[in-house]
């Protein structure tokens, strides 16, 4: 039988020498609890460092290969470093395959490097509902810089800005059909945009789109993107890169974020407490089965759910 | 004229429509069929109740053009022009384990039961590039095959009745320069003449990035290795087999007749044309590639694979390579009994297969060397007993049944063409696909063989457990609380020690600042672009370790990401 | 709602055949498992490291070189002393009968050879863990 976790001094202790065991059974916890999410909360925005950066692109961009690089050089600093690995899960079952990990392999012994692999737990914006308190929690456990990485991005997985200070959105040269495939808002979310893979032909032609679309982008929001090119192979670029997001880090826009993150959390806690208090009992209980059982047999419409739930709260 | 005359003319003009309805549907009227769908096993083909000429037709058939004569242009009916009935195949199984003299003695009992050619299999340390003191290798030395260090080592395993063999196949794909070496030198000191030996080596180094995963170095500099071993070969031993494309590796992973042949295909050109480039004809360097199929127990597929082998690879060379010469045209292929269906479950049914496999290598033909797996193979290590049955396998199917005496005896059947012909087209058409990627090392690279043989596992684990696919004794015809009945081989745990021990003694008494000039040699050679075997055989020499040679390339070439090429499901 | 069970899976040692361990990998995700893989050629160390960060509730090891004692011995030892003796460890792969009792007394709660069905796995683990 697993431990509970009771947020106590023994707990903000371990968590701010960053007991691993600890940490990870706290993340664990806020996957699992509600409650628990709540509770802590109200424990760890007491501290408020902009430091989460995170990872994007297209699937195959070679995010965890370029993550792992970026570590690699990080660590060569004597930064301490979380990195939160973020995968689909199964739409029908609930399940998941999380792979990232499997590129991280040359940080698997190093104390400075946690690295937790999530699931999006159905949901649609390329992280979970847990990532962003995942995240305060590593910034309240004092890790120096926190990387998120996303699931493949594809039209809508927009949710990075309202989890991370700042982000990278990765590109591989191939022609540039798939800028336009994913520009449909998705380009907005990049403070840097790395083009990897940078020994392939037409990195020239990509690089030229991406300059066009950051100048674009900062004619309209005065925010800045930078371009940079990476090879997550050979490491080269890691070091340009690495230094573009720390300036990104220093910049008013990654404040602006901030604010607006907090605002979307605080939502998140709203909709996460109606949703456990209100909508699950209801649907769950005596009421909500009837009107299900009554929908199956056509004697219901959908909307009449609404007026079921205002009578069970009367 | 009688009313089954006039029947019979119909049926010849109409085929097999008016049969499928006068004859076949009655049939089944009333019970129906013994499965709603007939398919092959692992490509999922339908198979119709009958094939007859109109099948061939449609598909483009031409007796004169497909298939030729034995011997003959596009060989599909053999390469060799007497068939079995000249020299029967070279019978081999895969051996190696514990120390030196633990495997030249279990290969002096394999010779004495009959078998004329052997396979050594080394440890995972030896094919992983690491000596047997390394930390990594914990628990793995010498269980998996022999293990290997120095060149001390390969002289003691040669210590068996080396005339009595055809041929010998040393399989360490990464190391393959440095394997080499320690072979030429343990050879010769043992005063063998070179000429009278066939070596064989898979050095199949893109099998091993596409579904094995013992590689040491990124795929271009593992693709550079097994060239230069290639090179040295056609230069010096031209008798010998520097390339075996082992294809029964992407089978194991669960490949398809396709897949198989066109993923090895796709291979023998990567080789071809990095050796073309270093200035070598065609015609030299074809003969240089052999290839060694896995064989399942679809008895069909099996042999219409086999058939579609030589003839794809014959057409290959010719039409893209524009080869001339005779030996460039014919495949060299080794047949092996599929280690896949060897199950753990009631093995004594695994003889039963080898024997269907066995006759089926035997019925399809162009294999210069069969080789069985053993019915224990999912156990552990060959035991005594199953390589004595292993051996007779061959003989039982080689002597008591008459299946050799005829040269491609199934020829001319309607199925069989047809599905040799269809895996052939098949084979070309994956084979343009890869190409279209940039050829193997792209389509590795990209990942596209490892994600395509995963979805192959995966739908073949679909098969076994809704029982689509028939496995007797493991999802069919289960005995309940199944007991092991064999005895089965047991490691020595005590070997470990003895090989590191041995390792010891070895570099305490060579000459330590002469290994570290060699080394620093071989890291030139590395660095530059001249044959790597050369500066190896030096080296071996001097008793330089064959974990401390993979690591001197190393330094040069870094080392692949074991993860590299995982595919993520 | 039932929260899905966390597996981490890998292959301890040099042995790379990962057609056992990408099957259960899809077949567990179907089943509504989190699977975490760590990838091949890892150490008990690296296993139990990462065990503790993705504070799994299973560790599956797969291993067909036959060094699964030797192997298993290790991460057992490492995972009491990271305190993760609590979770619950399977072993795949190529496991005589014989070894099967000396795996569970180092602490190896089930072994799952060649032919293991899927749902047996699955309703093993279900019953194996609370979460």
């Amino acid at each position: 039988m697993r431990r509970p976790i009771v947020l106590d001094d023994a707990w903000r202790a371990a968590i701010q020498s960053r007991d691993i065991a600890t940490l990870a059974r706290t993340i664990t916890a806020i996957e699992r609890s509600p409650e628990f999410l709540l509770q802590l909360s109200r424990e760890v925005f007491s501290v408020q460092p902009v430091s989460s950066i995170g990872i994007t692109g297209v699937p195959g961009a070679g995010k965890s290969t370029l993550l792992n690089q970026l570590i690699k050089h990080y660590r060569q600093a004597g930064k301490n470093i979380a990195v939160l690995a973020v995968d689909p899960s199964s739409i029908q079952t609930g399940g998941a395959v999380l792979g990232d990990r499997l590129r991280m392999q040359d940080h698997a012994l190093d104390d400075g490097v946690f690295v937790r692999s999530l699931s999006t737990k159905g949901q649609l914006g390329g992280v979970s509902e847990t990532t962003f308190i995942t995240a305060q929690l590593l910034k309240f456990a004092g890790f120096d810089r926190i990387f998120i990485e996303t699931v493949g991005i594809g039209q809508n997985e927009l949710d990075i800005v309202r989890v991370a200070d700042v982000s990278a959105l990765v590109f591989i040269p191939g022609g540039g059909d798939y800028v336009q495939g994913i520009k449909s808002g998705v380009m907005e979310v990049g403070d840097v945009f790395a083009i990897n893979k940078s020994d392939l032909d037409g990195v020239r032609a990509l690089e030229k789109v991406l300059q066009m679309e950051a100048h674009d982008r900062e004619n309209k929001t005065g925010f800045v993107t930078t371009v940079c090119r990476t090879n997550a192979i050979s490491g080269d670029g890691v070091a340009e890169l690495s230094h573009a997001l720390e300036t990104a880090l220093q910049s008013s826009q990654a404040l602006a974020r901030r604010a607006s993150q907090l605002r979307a959390f605080s939502e998140l806690l709203l909709t996460i407490e109606l949703r456990q208090h209100w909508l699950k009992p209801f649907v769950a209980g005596e009421r909500g089965t009837a009107f299900f059982a009554d929908l199956e047999r056509g004697k219901t419409q959908p909307a009449d759910i609404v007026d079921a739930f205002r009578e069970a709260q009367e | 004229m009688s009313r089954s005359t006039e029947k019979l003319e119909a049926l010849e003009s109409g085929g097999e429509t008016l049969w499928r309805t006068q004859y076949y549907e009655p049939a089944i009227a009333e019970q129906g069929e013994r499965k709603t769908r007939f398919q092959t096993q692992s490509l999922r083909w339908d198979i119709k109740p009958l094939y007859t000429q109109a099948d061939l037709d449609a598909i483009g058939f031409d007796p004169d053009k497909d298939l030729g004569l034995p011997g003959t242009y596009p060989y599909t009916r053999e390469t060799r022009p007497a068939g079995y009935r000249g020299d029967l195949w070279a019978m081999t199984q895969v051996s190696g384990f514990g120390c030196a003299e633990d495997s030249a003695k279990r290969w002096e009992y394999m010779v004495n039961q009959g078998l004329d050619s052997i396979i050594v299999e080394y440890d995972l340390p030896t094919t992983n590039g690491y000596d047997s003191d390394n930390p990594l290798c914990r628990g793995e030395v010498g269980r998996a095959g022999m293990a290997l260090d120095t060149l001390q080592d390969m002289e003691d395993a040669l210590n068996f009745p080396l005339e009595k063999l055809k041929n010998i196949t040393s399989v360490c794909n990464a190391p393959q320069p440095v394997n080499l070496a320690m072979l030429i030198k343990a050879l010769q000191r043992k005063g063998k003449k070179l000429e009278d030996i066939r070596l064989m080596m898979p050095n199949t180094i893109l099998v091993e990035y596409t579904c094995v995963g013992r590689y040491i170095y990124p795929p271009k500099h593992g693709l550079r290795l097994a060239c230069d071993v290639i090179e040295y070969c056609m230069t010096h031993h031209k008798n010998w087999m520097p390339l075996n494309i082992v294809g029964a590796q992407i089978y194991a992973a669960r490949g398809n007749p396709v897949q198989e042949i066109a993923y090895s295909f796709a291979m023998a050109r990567a080789y071809i044309d990095e050796l073309l480039t270093r200035g070598h004809d065609i015609n030299d360097v074809a003969p240089m590639v052999s290839f060694i199929t896995g064989i399942d127990m679809d008895f069909f597929e099996a042999i219409g694979k086999l058939r579609a082998y030589r003839k794809v690879w014959a057409r290959l060379m010719k039409e893209t390579y524009g080869a001339t010469a005779e030996e460039a045209l014919k495949l060299r292929l080794m047949s092996s009994p599929g280690t896949m269906s060897m199950a753990l479950q009631q093995p004594l049914n695994n003889i039963a297969r080898l024997g269907i496999e066995m006759l089926a290598c035997a019925l399809g033909g162009g294999a210069h060397t069969i080789n069985t797996p053993l019915y224990d193979e999912a156990h552990a290590l060959p035991s005594e007993d199953a390589i004595t049955i292993g051996a007779n396998i061959h003989h039982i199917v080689a002597q008591e049944t008459g299946v050799a005496d005829t040269i491609d005896p199934l020829a001319g059947s309607y199925y069989v063409e047809y599905m040799t012909k269809r895996l052939e087209d098949a084979v070309f058409e994956e084979m343009a696909k890869i190409e279209a990627m940039g050829g193997a090392l792209g389509a590795l690279e990209a990942g596209y063989f490892q994600s395509e043989l995963a979805e192959e596992q995966i739908a073949m684990n679909s098969d076994f457990h809704s029982g689509e696919r028939k496995f007797v004794g493991v999802n069919y015809l289960v005995k309940k609380d199944e007991k092991r009945e064999i005895e089965i081989f047991r490691h020595d745990e005590e070997s470990e020690a003895r090989q590191i021990e041995r390792l010891n003694r070895i570099k305490s008494q060579r000459d330590n600042a002469a290994v570290e000039r060699v080394l620093e040699k071989v890291r030139e050679a590395a660095r530059g672009n001249t044959n790597m075997v050369e500066p190896m055989l030096e080296a071996v020499e001097l008793y330089a370790t064959h974990g401390e040679l993979c690591d001197a390339m190393r330094d040069v070439f870094g080392e692949y990401d074991p993860n590299a090429l995982t595919p993520t499901l | 709602m039932t929260q899905p069970i966390r597996i981490l899976l890998a292959k301890i040692g040099l042995d790379t055949h990962t057609i056992g361990i990408t099957v259960l990998a899809k077949e567990l995700r179907d089943r509504g498992f989190e699977v975490i893989f760590s990838g091949l050629k890892q150490t008990p160390e690296k296993v139990a490291h990462a065990a503790l960060q993705e504070d799994v509730d299973v560790i599956g090891v797969s291993c067909l070189s036959g060094g699964h004692m030797t192997h298993l011995k290790v991460l057992a030892e490492k995972m009491k002393e990271m305190g993760l003796d609590d979770r619950i460890l399977i072993v795949g792969g190529v496991v005589p009968e014989e070894d099967v009792e000396p795996l569970k007394a180092l602490g190896v709660d089930q072994v799952f050879t060649m032919g293991a069905n899927m749902d047996d796995i699955a309703a093993f683990l279900r019953s194996a863990v609370s979460v």
